[in-house]
């Protein structure tokens, strides 16, 4: 962030031509999503450190770097289909999180194969595993290729 | 990850099957925002906006062209030397950030809602400036200005079109603003750009940008212009344009207002018919008529439940009262979904 600030001020400085600077620039600058330098990917897949509040929730929900869908906060519709697709709608809006598990491995933990999109773009899952079961619930934590964490928890 | 994009595909055909009317009918607000911003994205972009505008754009259709002079612009048989594509939203706007790397499916740069064409010395003085209202003309061709506003005590820059094209103007800012909303650090843009996902557009922009659209309202020119742009790269072109007024549920003087899309059939648009459907969503107040059990993503054949109870068509919000309620539903399918709808009093 520090750097962007020196850059609007050097560009505001070198740009003779434009004299008068904009009313509204307030010096906070639009957030621009995670993936660059100055934002640091999640601990690396595998580390379930931090994770016991998410533990501790047993909402249906989605919640990604980009996007968070609790069905118990209300306008969250949670579908299952062919008991291997969940997916998560906004239903006033159209943000949307479609989770496919895929098979369970041989270590009875980790899910093959698994695939998920939100809000339309295919998000390239590298690991998924279990990391808790309770009543009928199933804790899905998800890495992916950025390192983000995504966690799903869903009904087995 | 393919045959998982395919199935995605199935379904989303599955959805728009079921519906006739347009995917964000019946949404409001935000909603009704990120829903025409998903169902509005460039299908398939032109590979050069340049050569489209030379090949497909006859000059017979010179409506098509913004008078960036005295006279409409011609670009046919070749494209004049002096000229280029014009973003009316400068594109620079989002590319201000040297992080900013183009993303597979970007669309910004080749977005025919945007371009209009220019001649170099035209997108000279406009550069990188925002539309606004001037109250000092630096410079101005009798139709085309720019200049200079105050704002909150500050003078800085900004652009005008002429009368006649403001609301056109107005109306492909709001599209580019709707589709591409976020990443915006120019501090140029941000007289009426906030950068944020909502509601996109500061106070000053949201005032200007309304009044310029309830001024100029969409005419035949903007919406021949609108069509063949839509033909050429999908979707509905400019929302804003395709629906006249639009807009005005988003960010104007029906802000909150559910907007119906008067192309879908039993609606009449004003609301009132009582055959038009709308899709559930999450708040309704007990005052409300009814609660459509019906959804774009849910099967039309679903069997409903409200509170474990079975229901079929709609049900009143003053039969099952204020508090959070449970809407579920399955299918012969297997597919099955619940929702918490809320209602107030």
């Amino acid at each position: 962030m520090k750097r962007i600030l020196i850059a609007i001020s050097l560009i505001a400085m070198v740009s003779c031509h434009r004299s008068v600077p904009p009313p509204v620039y307030d010096g906070v600058l639009p957030d621009f999503g995670t993936g660059g330098d100055d934002a640091p990917a999640d601990e690396p897949d595998g580390d379930s450190a931090g994770l016991d509040a998410e533990l501790a929730n047993d909402a249906l929900r989605y919640s990604g770097p980009e996007l968070a869908l609790d069905y118990r906060q209300g306008g969250v519709m949670y579908v299952i289909r062919s008991q291997s697709e969940h997916a998560f709608y906004d239903i006033d809006g159209n943000s949307r999180a479609i989770i496919i598990p895929g098979h369970v491995g041989s270590d009875g933990i980790t899910y093959e194969d698994t695939r998920l999109n939100v809000n339309g773009a295919d998000i390239d899952v590298i690991s998924a595993r279990r990391i808790k079961v309770s009543d009928g619930l199933i804790w899905l934590l998800m890495t992916d290729a950025d390192g983000n964490r995504h966690i799903a928890v869903i009904e087995s | 990850m393919k045959r998982f994009s395919v199935t995605l595909s199935l379904i989303f055909c599955l959805i728009a099957s079921v519906s006739a009317a347009v995917a964000f009918h019946g949404r409001s607000g935000r909603g009704l925002r990120d829903a025409v911003a998903a169902a509005c994205r460039v299908e398939s972009p032109v590979p050069d906006v340049q050569q489209w505008m030379t090949t497909v754009l006859a000059d017979s259709r010179g409506m098509l062209y913004l008078p960036l002079d005295h006279e409409y612009v011609r670009v046919r048989p070749a494209w004049p030397d002096d000229m280029l594509p014009l973003g009316v939203v400068p594109v620079e706007w989002w590319r201000f950030d040297s992080r900013y790397e183009s993303m597979p499916g970007d669309t910004l740069q080749a977005d025919l809602v945007n371009f209009i064409p220019a001649r170099f010395d035209d997108a000279k003085l406009k550069d990188t400036y925002p539309p606004a209202d001037l109250t000092r003309l630096k410079w101005t061709n009798g139709i085309w200005s720019t200049g200079f506003l105050m704002v909150d005590g500050i003078e800085t820059n900004g652009w005008t079109p002429p009368q006649d094209y403001r609301g056109d103007i107005a109306r492909i800012v709001l599209y580019m603003l709707t589709i591409y909303p976020s990443g915006m650090l120019d501090p140029w843009s941000l007289l009426i750009a906030d950068g944020s996902l909502w509601p996109s557009l500061t106070p000053y922009g949201i005032e200007l940008l309304m009044r310029w659209s309830r001024e100029d309202p969409v005419d035949a020119r903007e919406h021949t212009r609108n069509s063949i742009i839509a033909s050429a790269q999908g979707a509905y072109g400019n929302p804003f344009v395709r629906w006249p007024g639009l807009e005005q549920y988003i960010w104007g003087d029906k802000a909150g207002d559910i907007w119906l899309d008067p192309d879908a059939s039993g609606n009449g648009g004003d609301g009132g018919d009582d055959d038009a459907r709308l899709p559930l969503r999450s708040v309704y107040h007990l005052s409300d008529q009814r609660i459509d059990l019906w959804s774009p993503i849910v099967p039309d054949d679903a069997a409903w439940t409200v509170n474990g109870t079975s229901a079929k068509g709609h049900v009143s919000p003053a039969d099952i009262g204020v508090g959070r309620h449970e809407f579920a539903y399955t299918h012969l399918s297997g597919e099955r979904g619940r929702v918490i709808i809320t209602i107030v009093q």
